[in-house]
């Protein structure tokens, strides 16, 4: 099965799911009330709930109305989408099993004796004549009601009996005794447990590849039982079991409304037979919605973990990923800054070389600039492994350029290197290559020693 | 002559009735939940407004329900109190 054909699958079994069946039965049961009701109060002044009941009338009308709204608008999305050709609704037999039970009553004249007896034998003698048809059985005088069949579940397990006894006399005779209400209320019990019913005998949930064979395994009873039903209905019973499409059908062939009842009765009687099981009591039935409704919660509380999981591993992915951009980010700073550090240091390497450049043919002892420079340079090298006062030992005979390597110059400890730069020992920046002179006379230059040059240039 | 008793006992059916009535109504407003909820899960991302519409119809229908039940209680309550005053 495909995607698509699982999808029309689910929506085509929940339309087909709608209640209408039950309310049809609800609004069986409030007009035969309201019957009553109207019969009890007639010249009392007290509307006894009458009224009230009316509105709920409507308002289940508006419902089912709503629910057929709906069930057309979802066949017509499931032909849109291409599953169903017809995109026909589905046959609604509902609609005519609300005529004809309490309507009659309703026209009977306010000094009518006893509506009662005639709100009953209306529909039952439809219903009787119409099982009559379909299992074949004598039509006779209408039998006397069976009153402890006020419940579909009942006439179900009555029918059931029958059924699991091949005796179509006795199923003849359980149906045309029914109430019609109790009756039609056979298509809302029956259908949940066909589907189950049916998947039990497949071995796995009913499916459109299966109609023919619930069709060759069904169809022969059923015809024994009901040797009057249409084709038709059992087709649509069984299609609907597989969750497909109903068959297209024209107006005139719409089946009577104690067709679909009566069918989904015997069916099920047929299937519990074939399984060699007995109708599930209420206990049973209580017992199994509860494992329904549990295994439902459980396979909902998996999803959920796993959701949970799922989302969690996403968060650890996401954390994960955002730490190792992080490190990256941090990485590409460092990498930036000792790029910055190498420039700035290149730039002072050049900076200085320029500048002794620029100062060596200045100075007076220009001609011994590169014993100076030497003398210098020896003297650095002695600064940095003795300390600060060789430093200015060392101007006192130098070039008088004061240039990356002004640090010596006035570091205390003389062993800063000059790559610090001009800043390096608390001199301001920019101070390099500043013209400098020597201090006026007696007193004493810097370090205790005088320059013998008087004036020069700072880097 | 009709009496009191068979009166209430009128009354008594009616309100059976209305009761299995009732029944049915809670039935198939638990039944619609399970379809919509069985729709929404199936019809989900979808933005078709026929199906829109189906969820629109399928929630008003509820709605009625919601309103047939307190009516009907309403109604049960009134047919009691009249028992009650006979």
């Amino acid at each position: 099965m495909s995607i698509v054909e699982d999808v029309g699958a689910q929506v085509r079994s929940a339309a087909d799911d709608l209640p209408l069946a039950q309310l049809a039965l609800a609004l069986e049961k409030f007009g035969l009330a309201a019957e009553r009701l109207r019969w009890v109060r007639q010249e009392s002044a007290d509307p006894m709930g009458v009224p009230e009941l009316s509105a709920a009338t409507e308002h289940a009308e508006t419902a089912g109305y709503a629910l057929r709204v709906a069930q057309e608008q979802l066949s017509a999305y499931l032909a849109a989408i291409g599953l169903a050709a017809d995109g026909s609704p589905a046959p609604r037999p509902q609609e005519q099993q609300r005529r004809p039970a309490h309507d009659a009553p309703r026209e009977a004249g306010p000094g009518a004796p006893a509506p009662e007896p005639a709100a009953e034998v209306a529909p039952r003698r439809w219903w009787s004549v119409r099982v009559a048809e379909l299992t074949g059985g004598r039509e006779g005088p209408p039998d006397e009601p069976d009153e402890k069949v006020d419940d579909a579940r009942e006439l179900l397990r009555r029918v059931v009996g029958g059924v699991r006894a091949g005796d179509r006399d006795r199923l003849h005779t359980e149906l045309r005794r029914a109430h019609a209400d109790v009756g039609l209320g056979l298509a809302a019990v029956a259908p949940p447990l066909l589907r189950e019913l049916a998947g039990e005998l497949l071995g796995h949930p009913p499916r459109a590849d299966d109609l023919g064979r619930l069709h060759r395994e069904l169809d022969g009873r059923v015809r024994d039982l009901l040797p009057g039903l249409p084709p038709a209905v059992l087709d649509t019973l069984l299609t609907r079991i597989c969750r497909m499409p109903p068959p297209r059908r024209g107006e005139a062939d719409q089946p009577h409304a104690a067709d679909p009842a009566v069918t989904a009765g015997v069916l099920t009687g047929v299937l519990l037979a074939r399984l060699g099981r007995d109708l599930p009591t209420d206990d049973e039935r209580t017992r199994h919605a509860e494992t329904a409704r549990e295994r439902q919660a459980s396979a909902e509380r998996d999803r959920q973990a796993e959701t949970a999981r799922d989302r969690a591993d996403d968060a650890g992915w996401q954390r994960r990923a955002a730490a190792a951009k992080g490190r990256v980010t941090a990485a590409r700073e460092r990498v930036a800054a000792a790029r910055d550090r190498a420039e700035a240091a290149h730039d002072q390497a050049a900076a200085a070389r320029e500048r002794a450049t620029r100062a060596r043919p200045d100075g007076p002892p220009a001609s011994a600039g590169a014993p100076a420079g030497s003398r210098r340079a020896a003297a650095e090298d002695a600064s940095a492994r003795a300390g600060g006062p060789a430093a200015e030992g060392t101007r006192a005979g130098g070039a008088g350029v004061d240039g990356a390597a002004a640090g010596q110059e006035t570091s205390p400890g003389g062993a800063r290197s000059g790559r610090e730069g001009p800043v390096a020992g608390g001199r301001p920046a920019g101070s390099a290559g500043r013209v400098w002179s020597s201090p006026p006379a007696g007193r004493p230059a810097p370090g205790g020693s005088t320059d013998p040059r008087g004036r020069g240039v700072d880097g | 002559m009709a009496s009191v008793a068979e009166l209430k006992a009128a009354i008594d059916v009616a309100l059976q009735q209305i009761g299995d009535g009732q029944s049915a109504v809670q039935a198939a407003g638990e039944k619609l939940a399970e379809a919509q909820q069985t729709l929404a899960g199936a019809l989900e991302g979808s933005g078709h407004e026929t199906v829109e519409a189906a969820q629109s119809s399928l929630t008003q229908a509820s709605q009625e329900l919601e309103e047939c039940l307190a009516a009907t209680l309403v109604a049960v309550e009134q047919a009691q109190l009249y028992v009650a005053t006979l």
